[in-house]
């Protein structure tokens, strides 16, 4: 309320200021509409380590590594910072103006018997003052965590969007072993770190879906010889099939509530059709009915509206549709290929695998505000974009060759990056929420 | 008892004193006749006796004895008389003479005395004169040279307040010549104001215009814009120049922008730090009051 009051009162003084200046001879009025399409310097120092043998992390290099991966912010290389700043002295902000850097971030992290501190101040280097100072607390093996909870306030404190790095991604890695194929669903974190297989199998594994509490997750798996739709809890492994109909059981959804999964299934009336299933009253409805292939549903945030995709007008392309069926309408127009949609968690954007006038399939954005079509990839065979819970990145499967490998790439286009190099092929990653913030305590 | 004795010696004394008298006085009447007196001198040699009569019939009888003795007494004093007399007056003569002689030169000496001193008397009183007339003449001349350095005061004082006068009509003369060109002048200059701020003002607008597309240019650069920015956006930011173009303060005004984005535009400002260099001869400007838009993307 006081900060409100003081900002009216600013207000009123610098309206007023304006207004006598506006007489002034020594006044320039500038009209500013367009700016650079570029990423913001931020300088990351390197967190100081207090305490005894090896620091368990490099929050720093974390922390950077998370900024750059958003497209939104350009980490200073360590060479041309000016000086190691410390928590308890004020940075030279002249010195990081001059090395070029907007804001810095300054940190230590602080170790006792297995128990960390994690600290850190993020400055406004033109103004000089403090944007943020926090203390947060992490056990050893939660270190990496820790440093994703740090770029998500940094990233909140700057961009005024929530981050998303404290995050997971599940994806299906198929292994080629002594002739023999294996499929792992893993479990990494959002930067590709940390993978853990939740389950394995001979047979193919498909399509993983985070539920909206990024406990469970819903794929399918042929392990049975048939396509079949299981929701398996992440931590305990605990799970349970959902669907394994005859015919094609696929491209699960979690709705936003987590009450419902969207999901293709063949009717025997021609290809699949999108149904949704109550996963409390373990009933389906049938959404679409057409002879061609309905597939890929993906919820839209209010929960009432699924865009799919359809070959109905000849070639894929997505559509959207009331959960009844009705108010079925084409989303996409650009191109003669666009597929498996994913929609930000905000609703305006929709992420694609898009194929246009060149030869190839590309990650692309459309504008569901403005219809405006933007394609990210450079690959020319990508699979299954899958937006991060703040829509400021998208996961995908870029595929070279046979091998397929996990890549980001930031909604502006701007940052692209491979998660994991590993050799064997990864496909259908997907994002989860966020996770549940550890505790954190404030600092001045 | 003195008395006494006196009395009794009285008349035989007066009898022998009687007699003496007697003979003198007739010696002396001698005297008288054959030697008068001159009475013209002032210095009579010897006193002149007057003899007094006494008893006539007592000197009768001496007298007739004498008589002829007398007579040629008389005589030969005659005779003698006559001698001295002559003697007398030669000598008196001789001696008046040298008495004239002496009186001549006495007069003579006096009447030189007397000159001298006419003289003396005379030379002091020129002395005095001429003392008197040194004086007067030096106060002659001591207010001669007063009154001349009165009137040459006067005169100086008069060239002064002259001159002065001349000066001031001179001045007064050249202030109205001033005055008249002054107006012929600034009449002029108004005229040539005018035309140069007209020219003026179309330079600065010129310079202005100039400058603005440089700053707005400069800024943009330096605005990393968000892809969230609105659509609407319109924020105010004022920023505060100091001569070679540093940005010493930024404000935000009125803003439509969510924070993160109003931080960008704040950002975009600073980093624009330093602006420009200003067109030499544009007016300085203090403020840039920058509006951020979000129309064009």
């Amino acid at each position: 309320m006081v900060s409100l009051m003081k900002g009216w009162v600013g207000g009123i003084v610098l309206f007023a200021s304006v207004l006598a200046a506006s007489v002034q001879a020594d006044v320039l009025r500038v009209d500013i509409t367009s700016g650079v399409d570029t990423a913001e310097p931020v300088a990351v120092t390197s967190f100081v380590w207090r305490g005894d043998g090896e620091p368990p992390e490099d929050i720093a290099a974390i922390i950077s590594a998370n900024l750059k991966r958003s497209g939104r912010y350009r980490p200073l290389d360590p060479g041309d910072m000016p000086e190691q700043p410390s928590m308890d002295r004020t940075p030279d902000f002249s010195a990081w103006r001059q090395a070029g850097a907007d804001n810095l971030v300054v940190g230590e992290v602080r170790g006792d018997n297995g128990r960390y501190d994690v600290r850190f101040r993020l400055f406004d280097v033109h103004r000089g003052e403090q944007l943020l100072g926090y203390s947060v607390p992490a056990r050893g093996d939660r270190m990496r965590r820790a440093a994703h909870q740090v770029s998500d306030m940094i990233f909140e404190r700057l961009s005024g969007e929530p981050g998303a790095f404290n995050t997971r991604l599940a994806y299906v890695q198929a292994e080629r072993r002594n002739g023999r194929e294996r499929f792992h669903l893993v479990v990494a974190d959002s930067d590709g770190h940390d993978p853990r297989r939740i389950m394995s199998s001979s047979l193919p594994i498909m399509s993983p879906a985070w539920s909206p509490d990024a406990e469970r997750l819903a794929y399918v798996s042929f392990e049975n010889r048939r396509s079949e739709i299981f929701v398996q809890n992440v931590r305990s492994g605990e799970r349970r099939s959902v669907s394994s109909r005859d015919g094609i059981n696929g491209a699960p959804a979690f709705s936003p509530n987590g009450r419902y999964l969207a999901m293709a299934l063949t009717t025997g009336e021609g290809g699949p059709d999108i149904h949704v299933l109550d996963l409390e009253r373990d009933e389906f409805r049938r959404v679409t009915r057409s002879r061609a292939i309905d597939t890929e549903p993906a919820w839209f945030p209010d929960g009432n509206r699924l865009a799919f995709t359809s070959d109905r007008g000849g070639a894929p392309q997505i559509y959207s549709t009331r959960l009844d069926g009705s108010d079925v309408r084409r989303l996409t127009f650009d191109g003669n290929y666009n597929a498996s949609p994913s929609i930000s968690a905000d609703g305006r954007y929709m992420s694609m695998i898009h194929r246009g006038e060149r030869p190839g399939f590309r990650i692309a954005v459309q504008d569901l505000e403005r219809r405006g079509l933007r394609v990210l990839g450079e690959g020319d065979n990508d699979e299954s974009p899958s937006f991060a819970p703040n829509g400021t990145m998208i996961i995908y499967a870029a595929r070279k060759g046979f091998r397929g490998t996990l890549a980001a790439v930031s909604t502006d286009g701007r940052v692209r990056q491979e998660l994991a190099t590993e050799t064997d092929t990864i496909r259908d990653p997907a994002w989860s929420p966020r996770l549940d913030a550890v505790d954190r305590d404030a600092m001045n | 008892m003195r008395s006494q004795e006196a009395r009794v010696w009285r008349g035989p004394f007066t009898w022998s004193v009687a007699l003496h008298l007697l003979l003198g006085l007739s010696l002396l009447l001698s005297l008288e006749r054959d030697q008068p007196i001159d009475a013209g001198t002032e210095e009579a040699p010897g006193p002149v006796i007057q003899a007094t009569a006494v008893d006539a019939r007592e000197v009768d009888a001496a007298h007739e004895a004498l008589a002829e003795r007398e007579r040629r007494r008389e005589e030969a004093a005659r005779e003698a008389q006559r001698e001295a007399e002559r003697r007398a007056r030669e000598e008196e003569q001789a001696r008046q003479a040298a008495e004239a002689q002496r009186e001549q030169e006495a007069r003579e000496a006096e009447r030189q005395r007397q000159q001298a001193l006419e003289r003396q008397r005379a030379e002091e009183e020129r002395r005095q004169q001429e003392a008197e007339e040194q004086r007067r003449r030096e106060e002659e001349e001591a207010r001669r040279r007063a009154e001349e350095e009165e009137a040459r005061r006067q005169a100086e004082a008069e060239e002064r307040r002259r001159q002065e006068e001349l000066e001031r009509q001179r001045a007064e003369e050249e202030r109205r010549q001033r005055e008249a060109e002054e107006a012929m002048q600034q009449a002029a200059e108004e005229e040539e104001r005018q035309r140069q701020a007209a020219a003026r003002a179309r330079q600065q607008a010129s310079l202005e215009a100039q400058y603005k597309s440089e700053v707005r240019a400069h800024v943009e650069r330096n605005w990393i814009r968000p892809s969230n920015v609105p659509e609407d956006l319109a924020c105010d930011v004022v920023a505060h120049v100091i001569p070679g173009g540093e940005v010493v303060d930024v404000r935000i005004g009125r803003c439509n922008a969510p924070d993160s984005v109003a931080r960008t535009i704040e950002t975009a400002v600073r980093r624009a730090s330093p602006m420009p260099p200003q067109p030499e001869g544009m007016d300085p400007k203090r403020e840039i009051h920058f509006t951020f838009r979000g129309e064009s993307r």
